[in-house]
């Protein structure tokens, strides 16, 4: 007890201190990260970082609580970043919506850059920008050699090649052969989105169990801390507080757990990659 | 215990203040350069006098890779352009796309004067990939009157899917067979120890 006092003394002097400066210093870093990750921030990054944050309390000693708190920390970073791939990733399934808004549009009102600009507003997410940044660089600077070129500056997807490579081509290409090329190219994006489905289907068997795995080790973790004869083996009892050999075997499982979790989710993920 | 509590205090600190005070931007930006310098980093190559008693080995290069090719010469074909035509823009397009994409380059610099069937049947002796000389059987078949290129591509395009389809199949069977032995060994394995470890402490020590 008489450490903890300490410690709290000591971060209570700093803040004293050195508290007005550093919470000037930080304000405009937290407000920045609010902005640029708030939006990524949802259950699945919130539930397991609260999990191990309540496991972290009813642990409830110096070096565990720490290394879970750390933990936490690290499960909250690696699902925002994720997220963060997860929305700025280009799948078959957006440039699909995207050529089907467009075919649609074009084949009302033969004109490019309008039916674009119409598919443009019938999507989410990076395409629309893209597609909305290609439509004013034409009719900012009436070349349309400008605009697909900053098309192709802003991503390297194939499948955006291709699509860029239909519209350009569309200047010389008859109404036939446009129709033609949209037509195949829409059939092979559904053929793609289609194998994208088999693989999420095919691998929920392996990413359901492994989420059962993760819940089953939060139950056994949680009833570990809970319990006070399971937890005194691995945190000493209140007489005997130094217990290592305890500690270490807690997070030396902790990390195997952790790190195995990982590395499935990054074969899975790899695999998908891979595959698509 | 002192030296302990001191160390997480330590630790806490300096993890908190990473963010804070802007110093993961910095490191990101020195993980970001060790990775290009290591992707530029030159690889091991057998000696000049030894290669010329080597067989030039074939490339293997994701069928995928090889399935968005064919669409885009498909689609240069189908937009009344020539397959030499298509041929040139596809190698602007996988320009930087891997092996692939370097080597289509090289041949279309090379042999595009020549025929478009030269191209693919450089690629096609450079790349392990089957289903490209049955791309060029097809090719010359096309080129010998009957079919139209388009035609051919398309057919070839749907033959590969169809290979694609066949291995995504594979590597979806074999993934549990993989990871299951895994995950039992790795998180299944270490929360029963979790469990058992204070219950066989416990035993141990009534047992002395």
């Amino acid at each position: 007890m008489i450490p903890l006092i300490i410690v709290l003394l000591i971060v209570g002097v700093l803040y004293m201190a050195l508290g007005e400066d550093l919470t000037r210093l930080a304000r405009p870093r937290v407000r920045n990260y609010q902005i640029k990750y708030g939006k990524f921030v949802t259950p699945s990054v919130l539930i397991p970082t609260i999990a191990f944050g309540v496991l972290a309390i009813l642990m409830r000693d110096l070096i565990i609580t720490p290394f879970l708190l750390a933990v936490a920390g690290f499960i909250a970073w690696f699902r925002i970043q994720q997220a963060v791939k997860k929305a700025e990733k280009i799948t078959a399934r957006h440039i699909l919506q995207l050529v089907l808004a467009f075919r649609a549009a074009y084949q009302l009102r033969p004109a490019v850059f309008d039916s674009l600009k119409e598919a443009a507003s019938k999507i989410e997410g990076p395409l629309r920008d893209m597609a909305n940044v290609v439509v004013e660089t034409f009719f900012l600077t009436s070349s349309s050699q400008r605009a697909f070129m900053e098309l192709r500056k802003r991503s390297s997807h194939v499948l955006i090649e291709q699509f860029a490579y239909i519209l350009e081509m569309s200047e010389s290409a008859s109404d036939e052969s446009m129709a033609e090329a949209l037509d195949a190219f829409v059939t092979r994006l559904r053929h793609i989105e289609d194998l994208e489905r088999q693989v999420e289907t095919g691998l929920s068997s392996v990413t359901g169990q492994t989420s059962f795995m993760q819940i089953l080790f939060l139950g056994v973790a949680f009833a570990v801390a809970i319990v006070p004869a399971f937890r005194s083996r691995y945190v000493g009892t209140a007489e005997d507080m130094v217990n290592f050999t305890g500690r270490l075997g807690y997070m030396v499982i902790m990390a195997a757990i952790i790190g195995t979790s990982y590395y499935i989710e990054q074969q899975v993920a790899t695999l998908k990659e891979q595959v698509l | 215990m002192t030296v302990f509590i001191v160390l997480v205090a330590v630790v806490l600190v300096g993890a908190m203040a990473i963010p804070l005070t802007g110093l993961d931007y910095h490191i990101r930006r020195i993980m970001l350069f060790q990775r290009r310098r290591r992707a530029k980093a030159p690889t091991t190559t057998t000696p000049a006098v030894l290669s010329i008693f080597q067989k030039p080995k074939k490339v293997q290069v994701p069928l995928t890779d090889v399935r968005d090719l064919i669409i885009s010469l498909q689609l240069g074909t189908s937009m009344e352009s020539t397959l030499t035509g298509s041929l040139a823009r596809a190698a602007e397009q996988f320009a930087g796309r891997g092996v692939l994409g370097e080597r289509l380059q090289r041949h279309v610099e090379a042999r595009l004067s020549i025929s478009p069937e030269a191209v693919l049947e450089g690629l096609a002796e450079d790349l392990d990939c089957p289903q490209l000389d049955e791309v060029l059987e097809r090719i010359r078949m096309a080129a010998s009157g009957g079919v139209t290129y388009n035609r051919v591509l398309s057919v070839s395009a749907a033959a590969i899917e169809e290979d694609i389809r066949g291995q995504v199949e594979q590597r979806i069977q074999r993934a549990p067979i993989r990871l299951s032995p895994l995950m039992v060994a790795g998180v299944f394995f270490p929360a029963l120890v979790l469990l058992m470890w204070p219950l066989v402490g416990s035993a141990v020590s009534q047992l002395r």
